[in-house]
């Protein structure tokens, strides 16, 4: 065989080829091998929702700062509300507002940390919800002693002379000269016995 | 009076007893608890329409009131009565 360069015989053609094949199976072997050393490294590193961020987890998380400013707004929004509204109910009421108060810092986060954050929103919203436990039951507290300054209120019994009603207010005088009135006798906290004594 | 004795002995220090006159003199009422021993009783004139207003028309009525000053029991002369059973119900109240 002739070409430009001089005569190059099947030998040499053949040689030629195998360095060009071998230099190709260098080539994509290595590049496959690149590539599967890239996609080991990445994998457990990042999610697959941010796959350009570097391995390194501290640096994605603003987790410290996120998680006490969510903290912070949840314990100021749920107080007055568990205090003010539910009283007596305070058994059932906090389970039903524990999963509202989590959805609330759920979005609350969102809107202000970046797209790739969503790990450390997850984060913050489990603490948010032992909060919320670990302060309703604050509540009951006061409900009894709201329960015990109502409790002494009895209602008086009417006025007149019979059974069961107070009898009209009335003065007596003892023999040293000592006035006894009504008000008098129920002071010393024992029952009273009067008997009108007269001989004939 | 005989039914008040042993209510008066028996309760010595638990109730307040007050003898009031119906129409006697203190003196009288006086030596009347003496006589009977009752010495936690108190001899007391009636002072103004006292009477009147609890409505004591005869001589020996009774009235017991609770420690809130509300009537449990009241008698008039000759009037029936377990006087002594409601009192130490009264009592032990």
């Amino acid at each position: 065989m002739r070409l430009a360069g001089g005569v190059v015989d099947a030998e040499s053609i053949n040689q030629m080829m195998r360095r060009i094949l071998r230099t190709f199976a260098v080539v994509f072997i290595g590049g496959m091998l690149a590539a599967l050393m890239a996609c080991a490294s990445e994998a457990p590193s990042a999610p697959a929702s941010a796959p350009a961020q570097p391995a390194s987890p501290v640096t994605i998380n603003p987790p410290e700062t996120l998680a006490p400013t969510a903290t912070t707004t949840t314990a100021t929004q749920l107080a007055p509300v568990t205090t003010a509204t539910e009283a007596p109910a305070a058994a059932s009421q906090p389970a039903m507002q524990a999963p509202a108060a989590t959805t609330e810092t759920t979005s609350s986060p969102t809107a202000a940390a970046a797209p790739g954050d969503t790990p450390a929103v997850t984060a913050t919203s489990a603490p948010t919800a032992t909060a919320a436990a670990t302060h309703t039951p604050a509540p009951p507290a006061e409900t009894p002693t709201a329960v015990a300054t109502e409790a002494p209120t009895v209602p008086a019994a009417p006025v007149g002379t019979n059974v069961g009603e107070i009898p009209p207010a009335f003065t007596m005088e003892g023999s040293d000269g000592t006035v006894i009135a009504l008000a008098d006798l129920t002071l010393t906290g024992k029952p009273a016995f009067m008997m009108y004594f007269a001989t004939w | 009076m005989r039914t008040l004795a042993p209510i008066v002995t028996e309760y010595a220090g638990q109730v307040d007893f007050y003898l009031v006159s119906f129409n006697e003199s203190a003196g009288r009422l006086e030596s009347y608890i003496a006589d009977n021993g009752y010495a936690d009783m108190t001899a007391t004139q009636p002072v103004g329409s006292m009477l009147r207003d609890l409505k004591i028309t005869s001589q020996s009525s009774m009235i017991a009131l609770d420690a809130q000053g509300v009537i449990t029991f009241r008698k008039g002369y000759g009037g029936r009565g377990d006087f002594a059973g409601a009192y130490r119900e009264l009592v032990g109240s």
